[in-house]
């Protein structure tokens, strides 16, 4: 079943009289599900990809329809909404708040939200020890080593059980090791049904999707699904 | 976990701005509330001197004739046969409105009489009302109660060679000096003081008076309705208001109000501008941190609440300190201004103003800086992702 739909997605960025063109008349289905792995070199629209199918940028042609919404055509409000409902985000750089405690952290997308405290509470834990820091709760960041702040990440995107995960370069500043138990988290979350969309510049990385899209100069250069019958828009 | 919550730890966390705008709002609050805590305890002072400063209504008998005197000089042997007031009317004054704003009624009984073959003026006056009103009189001794007893005028005293204990023969009575009234500059100096009903008798006026002072509290008090009330109850009497001695004083007040009022604003306005500035210097520094929130779902309303919590925190907690920084300082500064005659009264209003007015400015100077806030794309704001 379909769970994201793109019909002929362009981003141009305009600058005075510049215009670069980020993304060409992209059209892709993804299946709900899947583990698709977003590749290619820098500025091919990797980032740009993410960010349209994220809700934070909108394209300058073409609808995005995640779940049958077409997430530009509701109202700003409604697309934070949106996002906090359907979709988790893990950066790169993790951006956790640094005041914060790594419970607080994942607490932060349950804030606007009406559930009791107690239950706040108890969602974040449980994803805290699903991604296997119960004893690193009431640590901030800073005391954190880069591959467990990347784990509270992941808890945090998912405390909401969004549709979607949606991940750019989540093991770029990691190490070899920690990079492999990060994907290994991430592959779990895939086999118990998670639809997960990640950007990647490390070749290491392909064994773990089951999709893997290139991107260049921001067109579909290759879909590994299309041999399988998936849609794609291939040079 | 609420928003709240990331309120309080992001004020803990970024504790030297959090301080830093406490302390400006704080000196504006305190400011206001020392200039207004002052110009109120000094316009009380003021007003209680006003108050003893003497009579700011006079009743006198009414003459058809124009006075023909100025600063104590009679002009070419004119004498006006003053008619006296009856002594009995005088407890209409009691009738009027205002009756409650009456502090002191001093009457008194004038006329000359002779001792050692001149002419003196003798004052008939109610001892506790008269040295009540008359604060500036100096006596050596003490003044009269009752019976034979006289207060003597500085002139006088040295006319007759009159020390304290001394008897003075008045129209064949003798009286005992029990009081020398130190030199004042003025009528008072001639005058012989003596108990109303002694001066009743020895001028032959039982149960009239001369005249009645009046010393009115103006705290609020209008003196000219107060003039108008005490001529109804009165009548055929003149009944004047000494406005020109309350009028400069309440003139001096305005003045020095509408300085503290100016001054007030000036600072309140720099405080606000501090806010703005700080508050859009934070919004910068925070625009990865908005952008994570917006990406993770956050409408603009909860940024805007963010920011606009934090702003009422800060703004409260200096609205607060910076009232109770502001009494500090105006019961330090009080001795100094007014040699501590001047005293500081708890005023609940100028305390729920101040934080209410601290809260005010701070949420205004922020109003800007949290729209920009709430505005911020999640894309811009997250440049780095």
């Amino acid at each position: 079943m379909n769970l994201i739909n793109l019909e002929q997605v362009t981003k141009r960025y305009i600058n005075g009289a510049d215009c670069v063109t980020a993304l060409q008349e992209i059209s892709l289905t993804v299946d709900e599900g899947t583990f698709l792995g977003v590749m290619g070199p820098s500025g091919s629209g990797k980032s740009t990809l993410l960010s349209v199918l994220g809700c934070l940028t909108s394209p300058s042609f073409g609808t995005v329809t995640i779940d049958d919404i077409d997430v530009y055509g509701l109202h700003p409000e409604k697309q934070a909404d949106f996002r906090r409902e359907y979709l988790g985000f893990i950066f790169q750089s993790h951006n956790l708040i640094p005041y914060l405690n790594a419970l607080e952290n994942v607490m932060l997308p349950l804030a606007v939200s009406k559930l009791s405290a107690a239950e706040k509470r108890q969602r974040a834990s449980n994803m805290l020890e699903r991604v296997g820091l119960p004893d690193r709760m009431l640590h901030l960041p800073q005391q954190l080593s880069g591959g467990e702040q990347e784990r509270v990440a992941i808890a945090r995107s998912l405390v909401n059980n969004p549709p979607l995960l949606l991940a750019d370069e989540p093991t770029g500043s990691l190490d070899t090791a920690t990079s492999h138990q990060v994907m290994s988290l991430l592959s779990e979350l895939h086999q118990d049904g998670q639809t997960i969309i990640m950007v990647t510049h490390n070749r290491d990385n392909l064994d773990w999707f089951d999709r893997t899209l290139y991107l260049r100069d921001g067109l579909i250069e290759k879909d590994s699904a299309a041999i399988n019958g998936s849609f794609s828009r291939a040079v | 976990m609420r928003l709240e919550h990331i309120v309080f730890h992001n004020l803990r966390r970024r504790k030297g701005r959090a301080i830093f705008l406490v302390v400006g709002l704080l000196i504006g609050v305190a400011t206001v509330v020392t200039l207004l805590s002052l110009t109120d305890a000094l316009g009380q002072r003021a007003q209680q001197e006003l108050e003893n400063f003497g009579a700011n209504i006079i009743i006198t008998p009414q003459s058809d004739q124009l006075a023909l005197s100025y600063g104590g000089i009679q002009l070419g042997g004119v004498n006006l046969v003053a008619q006296e007031i009856q002594q009995s009317s005088l407890v209409n004054i009691d009738e009027i409105p205002n009756r409650r704003n009456i502090a002191t009624i001093a009457s008194k009984v004038l006329g000359t009489v002779d001792v050692d073959g001149q002419r003196v003026m003798l004052m008939g006056v109610d001892p506790a009302a008269e040295f009540k009103l008359k604060r500036w009189w100096s006596i050596a001794g003490r003044p009269v109660q009752d019976g034979r007893e006289l207060v003597v005028g500085d002139t006088v005293a040295r006319r007759f060679n009159l020390t304290m204990g001394d008897s003075l023969k008045i129209n064949g009575q003798d009286f005992i000096v029990v009081g020398l009234l130190a030199k004042t500059g003025s009528q008072d100096d001639q005058l012989l003081v003596a108990p109303l009903p002694v001066a009743q008798e020895i001028l032959g006026k039982q149960g009239l008076v001369s005249m009645v002072e009046i010393a009115a509290l103006c705290h609020d008090c209008p003196v000219a309705d107060m003039v108008n009330q005490l001529q109804v109850v009165l009548p055929g009497v003149d009944v004047q208001a000494v406005q020109q001695v309350v009028k400069t004083r309440m003139h001096a007040l305005g003045q020095f109000r509408l300085f503290a009022w100016g001054v007030a604003v000036t600072v309140v306005i720099i405080g606000a501008l501090l806010v703005f500035v700080t508050m859009m210097g934070a919004i910068s520094e925070r625009t990865r941190e908005i952008g994570i929130f917006r990406a993770i779902g956050y409408r603009r309303r909860h940024i805007l609440h963010l920011v606009l919590m934090e702003a009422t925190v800060v703004s409260a907690l200096a609205g607060v300190l910076g009232y109770l920084t502001g009494v500090a300082a105006t019961l330090t500064a009080l001795p100094l201004l007014d040699g501590g005659k001047a005293s500081w009264q708890w005023n609940p209003s100028l305390a729920v103003a101040a934080v209410i007015a601290a809260v005010f400015v701070g949420l205004l100077a922020s109003l800007q800086p949290a729209l920009r806030a709430s505005r911020l794309e999640p894309s811009e704001a997250l440049r780095a992702l």
